[in-house]
């Protein structure tokens, strides 16, 4: 007898396949997701007290466990405030909860974040009378799937506009005002960030995870000198906004903040950083000097895995899970591997001790005791910290080249403007310089390509802090 | 801050836009000036914003030229005109006991019909707190 089985064949496949216990379930099944939110709704009623609340608010880099509500009340409302962005750089910014970056919200996929926003812009700043004019504000949300016509809408000073959405896929997500010209809303510091962890949660246990936000900022001087304090206010510079010039490029909304106040580990601890570079216009090399990812997820979703990787390449509005093992005690940079945005403050430590390391770490920036505020004083200050620290201190002795405090005394502007400009030529005819060479172990000041400009910013600070009282200015220096 | 009456308005605006494409309020956030807002509900005048549609070369010339003409037009209070001509839109304050909209907006694009350019309506700004707060000039369809 002849059995032939082929005819049953595609069934019994089918059925296997349906049946299979290996195969999971589609985790980004369309026909599952909630596509359909409630349309927004607006109103003139002003929020009032604190600018941002939700149990899912996370302040700072330091990130609270996951809030197990399935829904996530979620309050941003926008204000003009002046902040700091780096030492006596005061700077007019508008923000979502009032800070820079806004408050991060942390959500699991499934989640509801039911939202709100009062435009708050037209309430004055307590304190300080100079802020930015009142204008239209709005919320774009990239972990969202919604129209943006009805929840992204611009909203009015006074207004308050409510949407909710389900959150559907993990990651990384940027928020930030969508408001025209939105290069502007997001240069002024309009931006968060959005977490959003797997339904079953990450594959891996951690022992620490931080949230790191880069971001670019572009001041001036205000035309109108206005002052905060005695300090110049500083304003959105829209040219170098337009041609992608930044002045500051950050962690966390403050030049070299995480140096000063590193993020605390262990060793042997592993640690998941949660990096978004919300740009506007610059992209990240994302590194951490002494230890090696051993798992990158793009965009924060662990379906977009790497591993073993050193730099994770993140364009404006990308983002990336990193996990890492911190193998001894020590201080791990974290920094934009694109040492231009690097020396402009996107440098941050981890470190195993509490306190800030006293000891400069290669050619990175350490903060000063003391700060100018004239506007060139601070150019220079910055400069000099993140070009001349490996070899040069501000009072605190000799190191591979002079100590650099009382130089205005010992010679003149000019001298130090050519020597600035050109120290190559200066070695080849200038009795001090090659003095200072011969002194120096041979070791020649390097020709840092300074513009005149940048020179005259360096001269007012060495001014400033030899016009200092003994001992107030202090820039600690390198190895 | 705005008088209640005046959010009200927006908020109708906004709702009765919805219909009209999606980059109304974008069109508004461009040329909002809460200063001149304020000034002119103070006033119990009234600010309006219109779409721009032609042929525009973006220059700060023509944004001046653009500002002076508007405001030239008779109705329109002085110092009010605000022009993107990035957004394609401008705005404007005037006195309703003085002019009314619809003459205001057939002077206005005759003047600016001159630059091949004319405007419609995407929002008034009005402190009338019982009227109707957006409304179309007569002949012309709102955005």
């Amino acid at each position: 007898m002849k059995i032939t089985f082929a005819p049953a064949l595609p069934v019994l496949f089918l059925a296997l396949a349906a049946c299979s216990p290996g195969t999971p379930p589609d985790r980004y099944d369309l026909s599952k997701m909630d596509l359909k939110p409630a349309p927004a709704k607006l109103s003139n009623e002003r929020h009032t007290g604190p600018f941002a609340s939700g149990g899912s608010l996370n302040m700072g880099a330091e990130l609270k466990p996951l809030d197990p509500s399935p829904i996530k009340e979620v309050r941003l409302d926008t204000t003009h405030k002046i902040i700091e962005i780096a030492p006596g750089v005061n700077f007019s910014a508008w923000t979502f909860g009032d800070t820079v970056p806004g408050p991060t919200i942390r959500a699991r996929v499934g989640d509801k974040v039911r939202f709100s926003m009062t435009n708050r812009s037209d309430e004055p700043v307590p304190g300080v009378q100079i802020a930015a004019a009142p204008m239209m504000h709005s919320m774009d949300f990239h972990a969202a799937m919604v129209s943006p016509q009805d929840k992204y809408r611009s909203i009015a000073p006074g207004q308050t506009i409510e949407f909710e959405f389900t959150l559907n896929y993990p990651g990384i997500f940027m928020y930030h005002c969508g408001t025209p010209m939105i290069l502007e809303h997001i240069a002024s510091g309009m931006y968060g960030a959005v977490i959003v962890d797997p339904r079953e949660g990450y594959p891996t246990k951690v022992d620490r995870e931080y949230v790191i936000v880069q971001s670019e900022f572009y001041a001036k001087p205000d035309p109108g000198k206005r002052k905060i304090g005695g300090a110049p206010l500083y304003v959105l510079d829209g040219d170098r906004l337009r041609a992608s010039q930044p002045t500051y490029t950050v962690f966390n909304g403050v030049h070299n903040g995480m140096v000063k106040k590193p993020l605390a580990t262990k060793p042997g601890e592993r640690v998941r950083l949660f990096v978004l570079n919300v740009g506007p216009s610059k992209t990240s090399s994302f590194h951490v000097v002494g230890t090696i990812f051993d798992r990158v997820w793009i965009e924060g979703n662990p379906d977009n895995q790497f591993r073993g990787m050193q730099t994770v390449l993140l364009g404006s509005s990308n983002s990336a899970t990193v996990e890492f093992m911190i193998p001894e005690n020590g201080s791990y940079i974290m920094v934009d591997h694109h040492f231009a945005n690097a020396s402009q403050g996107a440098i941050g430590l981890i470190s195993t001790s509490v306190k800030p390391e006293e000891r400069e770490l290669e050619h990175h920036n350490i903060p000063a005791t003391a700060t100018p505020t004239d506007p060139d004083a601070v150019a220079g200050k910055l400069a000099f910290e993140s070009k001349c620290l490996a070899c040069h201190s501000v009072g605190q002795g000799k190191k591979l080249g002079p100590d650099v405090l009382g130089v205005t005394r010992r010679r003149s502007d000019a001298w130090l403007a050519r020597w600035l400009k050109e120290p190559e030529k200066m070695l080849q005819t200038d009795p001090d310089a090659i003095a200072l060479l011969k002194e120096y172990n041979n070791i020649p000041m390097p020709n840092q390509s300074l513009s005149d400009a940048e020179i005259r910013q360096y001269l007012n600070y060495f001014h400033w802090f030899d016009a200092q009282p003994t001992g107030a200015a202090k820039a600690p220096g390198g190895k | 801050m705005i008088h209640r009456a005046v959010l009200a308005g927006l908020l109708l605006a906004a709702q009765e836009a919805l219909a009209c494409g999606y980059c109304v309020e974008d069109k508004v956030a461009m040329v909002y000036d809460h200063s001149v807002i304020v000034r002119a509900l103070n006033k119990r005048h009234e600010v309006v914003f219109l779409a721009i549609e032609g042929s525009l070369a973006v220059s700060t010339r023509l944004q001046r030229e653009l500002e002076r003409s508007i405001e030239s037009t008779p109705g329109v209070d002085r110092r009010s005109a605000r022009v993107s001509l990035t957004g394609a839109s401008l705005s404007f304050a005037y006195d309703p006991a003085r002019a009314p909209l619809g003459s205001i907006l057939r002077s206005l694009d005759k003047n600016l019909g001159a630059k091949q350019i004319r405007t419609t309506l995407l929002r008034i700004v009005s402190e009338n707190p019982g009227g109707p707060v957006t409304k179309a000039a007569p002949g012309r369809a709102g955005s």
